[in-house]
């Protein structure tokens, strides 16, 4: 089903929490909310799931406005970042409490309960009380448990963010397949942008509680709308310079650095000349010294991440850059050196000062 | 428009839930505790002719009864005394100990705040008398030459009600010195410090704020104490407590009782203010769990 | 450990630990040992040996009648005491709002009040009333006396309750009402059960408040003995009071066996 917020705001006496958020999520797409601790992209999730209610704006699933009810006729699974698996139900009892509660019979709900273990490789741990199972064990269990049910909507609150580096991407895409598969309209909260771009159809940028960007992943990283949102998805190089030439689209910016280069207005350009230029570190190739259209700059030190390697060079100005390069392009640079960087001739947005 | 409304008297239903769990404690509270303290202060504040400190002026003008508060007090102090003494080594014991026994040993300081005040001080009396355990002890180290008569003094009592209160400061102290990470101790050797050094400078500089709590959760018990002083002093040992009851229930006095229970009430208000003062100013490390 | 037990301060510590439990124990001892002995008075250690004291208190019907005032007494205050102090105690953590911690301090204030100033105020004001009879006025008072000790045990219990537990509860379908019967309650548990002990066995042990405000016909087995042992030294009280003593040492070991047994199992 498809799910819409409109101008959903929460504000708690002077203090904002969310200042109106719109969404539209498509039948079977999932939305993730990212943002830092404190940008109220929790707060969304949670009237979403019916535990806050909203000062204003309305929560629609399907053609349904949910605003006022409460949340256990809500029908929307939802996945706890602590899991909240109750203590003292073996896996199996909290995977069959919503059903339960929704008065399914003996007889299915045994069936269906074995299925959903079956599905998330939980089979054998039916009886196991949660303590006794390991934290992906149990986070598997707790998704079970939001799916038992047959939600309209799946909610996650940074599901995996009690599991190590090593289990959470296998369990991401597992998780991204099961809801592919059920077709499940989901919002996911999030602080992982690496996270949210490898699952998520379509992410909201949160900051203080206002959305910065709503987009594909590759929207927000290329087509960035303003710094916060650049410098919070992936790394970013910023140089500062002037407009010479151009409409509101596309400009010729000459960089304080001494280089011209072509670069995208970003969504909100100012009035002035003063521009901040985003280049991505990929975005910059290493070059040796005085080739024209490149800048003067001394590697200061060189971080090897085995597929990728990051330089960082200091400008003549004092700027430090990063540059990402594969590991053969890097071996032209040692600390210390004199080395050229050329930015790319594409990709590059610019962001009024 | 509806859903607004829906909201709002979802919201009213929401707000009258917490209301009905606090009533009946508020009721019971405002009935038979408020209500009753409220009224003793009352009468305690009348005369025959109406309203007046008469009750008061009786008891500060008669030298008795000050005698009365201070042995009440002076009793409170030696009994505190006592309790940190004996509960001080025995709370940091168990609390550092890493044996099985430590748990068992915890239990076993818990046990006697499970017998009645009144079977405790029982087996005290069995004790004091001029033939018991402790008369012949003393006769048998040669501390005293004849039998000494230990009931129906104000040291039996005081021996007696520490012992009642004992297992508090333990359980108090234990809890405070838990708190504190042995690593600030093993630091504190590190760098010099010998082990008598470590634990006068760290261990105990931090339980302060716990020892000073536990200190007055125990006076204020202890200088409103019935039962022992009662059973175990006898007239000899007249304290607040016993003059109250000899007041209320022999003399029927309720006025000038009302009184005195007020002026009880009054020094242990203020005890309690200020060790909630302490908890309250100080870090958590400090206050017992 | 960090100081070594034998060292000179170790030892003195340990000593003043023993010279503790000897001190805590003794007297509890002497009620359980001295009816043992053959003579017609109490001495410690008993002299001689018989059974006829502990069977002279079994036998005696006043005993027996005031112990199960006691016990009725005992049970309906505890069982009131946690009714309505779990009621607040669940109030308390779940809401915030002004005068939360001051009313939170009222709750537990009578733990700290001389009961004997709770006892005067009580008889006056139910004499002045003539509010509740019966046993109902000891309850009354004893629920006093064992709310603060069930909500000092219940809750921090309910603190650490994992709020999101409630919430899963509620987004799987369960009401407010159902979810705290479903899930708080079950969670909670050991807390409720330790609370509600206390709270029994403080009314059980209560002397000053049942001295003044119990039935003049049917005193509670703690004013018994008080009277008794104020009018003469006749072992039979002593042996009551040891059957007590060694009925709440068992009641104590069955409860952390029980506890201990439950940790294991799980």
């Amino acid at each position: 089903m498809q799910i819409e917020l409109r101008q959903l705001r929460k504000t708690y006496g002077p203090a904002v929490a969310v200042a109106e958020i719109s969404a539209t999520i498509a039948q079977g797409k999932m939305l993730a909310l990212l943002g830092p601790s404190g940008c109220g992209k929790t707060t969304t999730l949670r009237m979403v799931a019916g535990f806050i209610a909203p000062s204003s704006g309305s929560i629609h699933v399907g053609a349904r406005d949910i605003t006022t009810l409460p949340a256990h006729k809500r029908d929307t699974g939802l996945v706890f970042q602590s899991y909240a698996l109750f203590p003292h139900l073996s896996a199996a009892e909290n995977i069959a409490f919503g059903l339960r509660r929704r008065g399914v019979a003996r007889a299915e709900r045994e069936q269906r309960v074995t299925a959903m273990l079956d599905k998330l490789k939980l089979s054998g741990l039916a009886e196991r009380l949660p303590r006794q199972l390991s934290g992906g064990q149990q986070q598997r269990v707790a998704v079970a448990r939001a799916l038992v049910i047959n939600p309209s909507i799946l909610l996650l609150d940074e599901p995996f963010s009690n599991l190590d580096a090593k289990l959470r991407e296998g369990t991401g895409l597992e998780l991204s397949r099961l809801q592919r598969e059920l077709g499940l309209t989901s919002i996911f909260v999030t602080h992982d942008q690496s996270e949210a771009m490898s699952i998520a159809d379509t992410i909201a940028v949160m900051k203080d509680g206002v959305l910065q960007q709503i987009g594909s992943a590759s929207e927000i990283y290329e087509q960035p709308a303003n710094r916060f949102v650049a410098e919070f998805i992936g790394r970013a190089n910023f140089l500062p310079g002037r407009i010479l030439t151009g409409d509101g689209r596309s400009h010729e910016v000459a960089l304080d650095a001494g280089i011209t280069v072509p670069a995208i207005a970003s969504a909100h350009p100012g009035g002035s000349s003063r521009v901040e230029v985003l280049i991505r570190p990929e975005a910059i190739a290493l070059t040796e010294t005085g080739r024209s259209g490149s800048l003067m700059a001394t590697v200061e030190a060189i971080s090897y991440q085995g597929a990728t390697v990051y330089v960082h060079a200091r400008l003549a100005d004092g700027t430090l850059v990063t540059c990402a390069t594969t590991p053969e392009s890097s071996r032209i640079a040692a600390q210390g050196d004199a080395i050229g960087l050329q930015p790319a001739r594409t990709r590059l947005v610019s962001f009024p000062i | 428009m509806t859903a607004e409304r829906q909201g709002a008297g979802a919201r009213r239903q929401a707000a009258l839930v917490p209301i009905l769990l606090f009533a009946p404690c508020v009721l019971v509270y405002a009935i038979f505790f408020i209500w009753p303290q409220a009224s003793l202060l009352a009468i305690s504040a009348s005369s025959k002719s109406g309203p007046g400190l008469d009750q008061y002026a009786r008891f500060f003008g008669d030298s008795y009864y000050w005698e009365i508060l201070g042995r009440t007090l002076g009793m409170g102090i030696t009994v505190t005394v006592i309790t940190l003494v004996l509960g001080l080594p025995t709370a940091y014991v168990l609390a550092r100990s890493q044996s099985r026994w430590a748990g068992l040993l915890l239990l076993l300081t818990t046990f006697p705040l499970l017998v009645s005040a009144v079977v405790r001080s029982f087996g005290w009396m069995v004790l004091f008398f001029r033939d018991g355990l402790v008369s012949r002890t003393l006769l048998a180290l040669g501390l005293i030459d004849r039998p000494v008569q230990t009931m129906y003094t104000m040291t039996g009592v005081i021996i007696a009600l520490a012992q009642v209160l004992l297992p508090l400061m333990v359980l108090t102290l234990h809890g405070v010195f838990k708190s504190i990470d042995r690593d600030l101790e093993y630091a504190a050797m590190s760098l010099g410090a010998r082990p008598a050094v470590a634990l006068g400078l760290v261990t105990l500089r931090l339980a302060r704020g716990g020892i000073v709590a536990g200190s007055l959760l125990v006076f204020s018990l202890a200088i409103s104490a019935f039962a022992t002083p009662s059973l175990v002093g006898g007239a000899r040992a007249n304290v607040m407590a016993t003059a109250i009851y000899e007041q209320t229930v022999e003399l029927l006095d309720w006025p000038f009782g009302a009184a005195l229970a007020a002026i009880l009430l009054v020094v242990v208000l203020g005890l309690s203010l200020a060790y909630g003062a302490l908890i309250e100013g100080r870090g958590e490390l400090e206050a017992p769990r | 450990m960090t100081i070594a037990w034998r060292s000179p301060l170790g030892l003195v510590l340990l000593l003043l630990c023993a010279l503790t439990f000897a001190y805590l124990l003794l007297p509890i001892l002497v009620v359980v040992v001295a009816p043992f002995g053959a003579t017609g008075y109490l001495a410690f250690p008993p002299q001689g040996w018989t059974l006829k004291w502990y069977a002279a208190a079994v036998s005696d019907t006043r005993y027996l009648a005031a112990l199960l005032v006691s016990l009725r007494i005992a049970l309906a205050s505890a069982v009131i005491a946690c009714v309505i102090g779990i009621a607040a105690a669940y109030a308390l953590t779940r809401y915030d709002f002004l005068g939360r911690r001051l009313l939170e301090a009222i709750f537990l204030s009578p733990l700290i009040l001389p009961t004997l100033v709770l006892a005067v105020g009580l008889t006056l004001f139910f004499t002045r009333t003539g509010l509740l009879q019966g046993p109902w006025r000891l309850i009354a008072a004893h629920v006093i006396i064992c709310i603060p000790y069930v909500l000092r045990v219940s809750l921090p219990v309910l603190r650490r309750f994992d709020r999101a537990l409630e919430e899963a509860a509620r987004n799987l379908g369960a009401s407010p009402f159902a979810a705290f019967f479903l899930v708080v309650l079950p969670v909670v548990r050991p807390g409720i059960v330790a609370g509600t002990v206390l709270a029994f066995i403080t009314s059980f042990d209560e002397v000053v408040l049942a001295l003044f405000l119990a039935e003049p016909g049917a005193p509670t087995l703690p004013v018994t003995i008080y009277s008794a042992v104020q009018l003469g030294f006749e072992p039979s009280v002593a042996a009551i009071s040891g059957l007590l003593v060694l009925a709440t040492f068992a009641v104590m070991l069955l409860y952390h066996l029980l506890s201990a047994f439950r940790r294991q199992r799980d």
